[in-house]
């Protein structure tokens, strides 16, 4: 038998030389793709250099300010951008150049915790919910229902009332208002994955529901995830920075953006510099990460394959 | 040994007025070794037959059983080492993301069998394909390979019986030649007892030893695909059938009603 | 065979996509007469691509080429996309795979085959009515003002592919271009489908194409078949002749047919030779 269908073999002999012969190697081939796709479009290559620039500047914040953010000096405040202070100073003569460098450390550190805890989370309710339907899904969907049902701005601030100001607060807070549009897609995309072939199959090999959700619907929702998550970020970074400027956000000294566009408008009319350059910094991020939300979506998503 | 029996079997779905009976009181034996085909159109209920075999529906009422074992509507691991499924879509069937390694080695992991490299280089050889296949995606495969992967993962179990539904239906004639055949020789060499499902009757009198024609529900004919290819057929469906699929000839009514 | 509707030659088909040229269909010729022709091939062998590239109904990016590409006294190559909307439904129809796909869900099938109407005839929406409700009594629809007020989800496979063809044949085309258009389908629906397809040819004397995969149907249907392969045209006879085909790859397809009169322990598997890419 094996020598009658040695045709089939041989005629894919072409195919064969570049076959990968690892799993590891199968992997990296597959990351590689992407990589490509990813630095074809320009607008995708934009965001994702911004994004690394937000990683760099955060990661080196010491080395790259020039200044200390936090030591007041008078005599130098509400200076012009120049020389000396590229982005001028505020109103406690602080180098405002070297405050949204640091500040660029909160930025990624909000970004990052809220990823971390919604991303799991959502997944976890969307695909148990999706997966085992009935009452699961009923008290699952309707939990996640009552938190899409508050606006997300006012959900967070009765939080912070309840927990009171500070970072971590406002982490938390951002964190349960984003996860439920997570838990629907990944819930929408099980229900389309419930009764493919594939699933099925391994169904009828015996596999156990945590096995199947884990190892055969996870991998499947967590591109479309990641590519909501990467969108979310640009949501997250304003929720952050209007928390901030509410003044329920990160705290004084800190040099979070919303807090010091919060603080610089009194002086607005005058220096513009106060209020501009944060403005523009949270636009640039954010509008990066909508960008490479966009780029992943092409790339990733199963459907356009 | 009777391998496969169904004893009045019935599964609906809905309650109340939306109640649907897919299934009226479906009798089947299969032999230990023979090769059955269950032929009906669409939505006469063959494919539900093999699901609720395979254990994917759970509520039918009747009798089930599989090496002389009943099967209860609460299944046991043992249950899907003795039977296993081959889909019509060649495409939908292989997690996409998933290399051929990865799911071959799944039910064995399941199953916690071991020697894993070796069984999986074995299966893929007996599949008429080869280690260089093992780490490829499904979608750098042709639809053949594909399918092959898919028996292959049937295979891996070493399961007494084999369902097959419509395992060549999405697949151009050629290919299907070739899938055919190996599912002959698989059958020859493993002793495997198939039950397949399909529309084609030239595929069913090729492969099959024994027919039934289903039609909504029911089974209204049992016959010898010898006798079927001989034109022995009782009952008019069965008739209409091998009429309608035996070359479409210029001699055939031409009055079509709604 | 007595009039000559379509007249194609050398026709080439290139898919452009970024940097990668698919060459789809290479040097295809043939002509279509008052006749039932049809395209037979594996998937992938570019039989689809014909059909719809008579239509023009490619993306911008795909590269069209021929001698002549003549459908009576217009020059398809050459016209405008403004000529070929007028051609396209009126004089040239298309009939797809799959009913479900090719219907609109939220009209009435009945309104979508007067819309057909409407779109090149100047007539009133009585009269359209009057015109559809002729067609689908012609292709065999019992209780036509019935059926013309369902919705596509409403009716079975084998009456929405009837519902296709009374919308492609309402406005009395010269060219039928049918892609695989009982593959959906059950086949007690199917020969009734094909009867009905048969009979309006007949009767309005079109000229069909009939794109198919299924070698066995198309030897009773059709007239002639052409075989292509890898985007050519390895072979074209009558299609009474098909048993005595003589290109390795028809053989080929015809020997591993399953077939019930003819039981063999093994079918015969195609050897694909390379050679057929080059003649």
């Amino acid at each position: 038998m094996i020598a009658n269908l040695s045709s089939t073999v041989s005629s894919d002999k072409a195919q064969a030389d570049r076959a990968p012969a690892s799993s590891v190697d199968a992997l990296y081939k597959s990351s590689l793709r992407v990589l490509r796709h990813l630095l074809r479009n320009p607008m995708t290559l934009a965001g994702l250099l911004v994004a690394l620039l937000l990683v760099v500047v955060a990661a080196f914040a010491p080395w790259i300010a020039t200044h200390d953010p936090v030591v007041q000096n008078l005599a130098n405040a509400l200076q012009a951008p120049g020389a000396a202070h590229w982005f001028g100073t505020d109103e406690y003569g602080r180098d405002i150049f070297s405050r949204l460098v640091y500040g660029s450390r909160i930025t990624l550190y909000i970004i990052t915790l809220v990823t971390v805890i919604v991303g799991p989370i959502g997944l976890f309710i969307g695909t148990v919910s999706g997966y085992f339907g009935g009452v699961v899904d009923t008290v699952f969907m309707r939990i996640t229902d009552i938190f899409i049902s508050f606006p997300s701005l006012v959900l967070a601030l009765a939080f912070i009332a309840a927990l009171g100001p500070g970072l971590e607060h406002a982490v938390v807070a951002i964190a349960l208002t984003s996860w439920p549009p997570i838990a629907r897609l990944a819930r929408a995309e099980t229900l389309s994955l419930r009764k493919a072939d594939f699933v099925v199959a391994v169904e009828l090999q015996g596999a156990s529901p945590t096995r199947i959700i884990l190892r055969h619907i996870v991998p499947m929702c967590l591109s479309s995830v990641i590519i909501r998550l990467t969108m979310n970020m640009a949501g997250i970074i304003l929720t952050a920075a209007a928390l901030g400027f509410l003044g329920l956000g990160a705290q004084a000294p800190l040099p979070e953006w919303g807090a010091m566009i919060s603080t610089g408008r009194r002086y607005m009319l005058e220096c513009w510099w106060l209020v501009a350059v944060p403005g523009a910094a949270i636009m640039l991020v954010s509008l990066a990460f909508n960008l490479l939300g966009d780029g992943l979506r092409d790339i990733l998503d199963p459907r356009s394959e | 040994m009777t391998m496969i029996q169904a004893q009045s079997l019935n599964l609906s779905f809905g309650v109340g007025a939306a109640c649907n009976q897919v299934l009226h009181d479906v009798d089947l034996t299969v032999e230990d070794g023979e090769s059955f085909g269950l032929v009906g159109e669409s939505g006469s209920g063959k494919t539900t037959v093999l699901r609720c075999l395979a254990g994917q529906y759970r509520h039918w009422s009747g009798a089930l059983s599989i090496a002389g074992a009943p099967l209860q509507h609460k299944l046991s691991k043992e249950h899907f080492r003795k039977v296993q499924m081959v889909f019509q879509d060649p495409y939908g069937s292989l997690h996409p993301r998933h290399t051929i390694d990865t799911a071959l080695r799944e039910p064995l992991t399941i199953h916690g069998m071991g020697e894993r490299d070796d069984r999986i280089n074995d299966i893929l050889l007996k599949v008429g394909l080869n280690d260089s296949f093992r780490y490829r995606y499904p979608h750098q495969l042709s639809g053949g390979q594909r399918q092959r992967v898919a028996i292959a993962r049937a295979l891996i179990l070493e399961p007494r019986v084999l369902l097959l539904d419509e395992p060549t239906s999405a697949l151009d004639v050629s290919v299907q030649a070739e899938i055919l055949n190996l599912l002959a020789d698989l059958r020859q060499r493993e002793k495997l007892t198939y039950l397949m499902v399909t529309h084609d009757l030239g595929v069913v009198s090729h492969l099959c030893d024994k027919v039934a024609v289903m039609q909504q529900g029911r089974i209204v004919e049992r016959l010898d695909s010898q006798a079927l290819s001989q034109d022995l057929a009782c009952h008019d469906y069965t008739r209409m059938l091998v009429q309608a699929s035996r070359d479409f000839s210029a001699e055939s009514p031409r009055v079509a009603s709604a | 065979m007595s009039t000559l509707k379509l007249t194609v030659d050398s026709l080439n088909v290139r898919f452009v996509n970024g940097k990668k040229e698919t060459h789809a269909v290479r040097d295809v010729s043939f002509t279509l007469g008052r006749e039932k022709l049809a395209i037979v091939g594996e998937s992938g062998s570019g039989k689809s691509t014909v059909g719809r590239s008579l239509l023009k109904l490619h993306p911008g990016s795909t590269q069209i080429t021929a001698k002549a590409l003549q459908f009576g006294d217009v020059d398809l190559l050459s016209a405008s996309e403004k000529a070929m909307q007028k051609i396209r439904g009126q004089r040239i129809s298309m009939i797809m795979q799959d009913p479900k796909y090719s219907l609109n869900p939220v009209v009435k099938v009945g309104e979508q085959i007067a819309e057909a109407y409407l779109a090149h005839h100047k007539a009133s929406r009585s009269e359209a009515r009057e015109r559809v409700l002729l067609m689908l009594e012609k292709v065999h629809i019992r209780d036509p003002g019935r059926v013309y007020n369902l919705y596509p989800h409403e009716v079975s496979g084998g009456m929405g592919q009837r519902i296709m063809i009374a919308m492609m044949v309402i406005t009395n085309p010269e060219v039928i271009i049918a892609d695989e258009p009982t593959s959906a389908l059950d086949v007690s629906v199917r020969q009734q489908v094909l009867n009905v397809l048969e009979e309006l040819v007949v009767e309005q004397q079109m000229g069909l194409i009939f794109v198919s995969h299924d070698l066995n149907l198309v030897r009773n249907y059709c007239d002639r078949v052409l075989v292509m392969y890898a985007g050519r045209v390895v072979e074209s006879l009558a299609a009474c002749d098909l048993q005595y085909a003589e290109h390795p790859y028809t053989r080929g397809l015809l020997a591993a047919l399953p077939s019930m009169d003819n039981r063999r322990p093994r079918l015969p598997v195609l050897q694909r030779d390379p050679l057929w890419l080059t003649c």
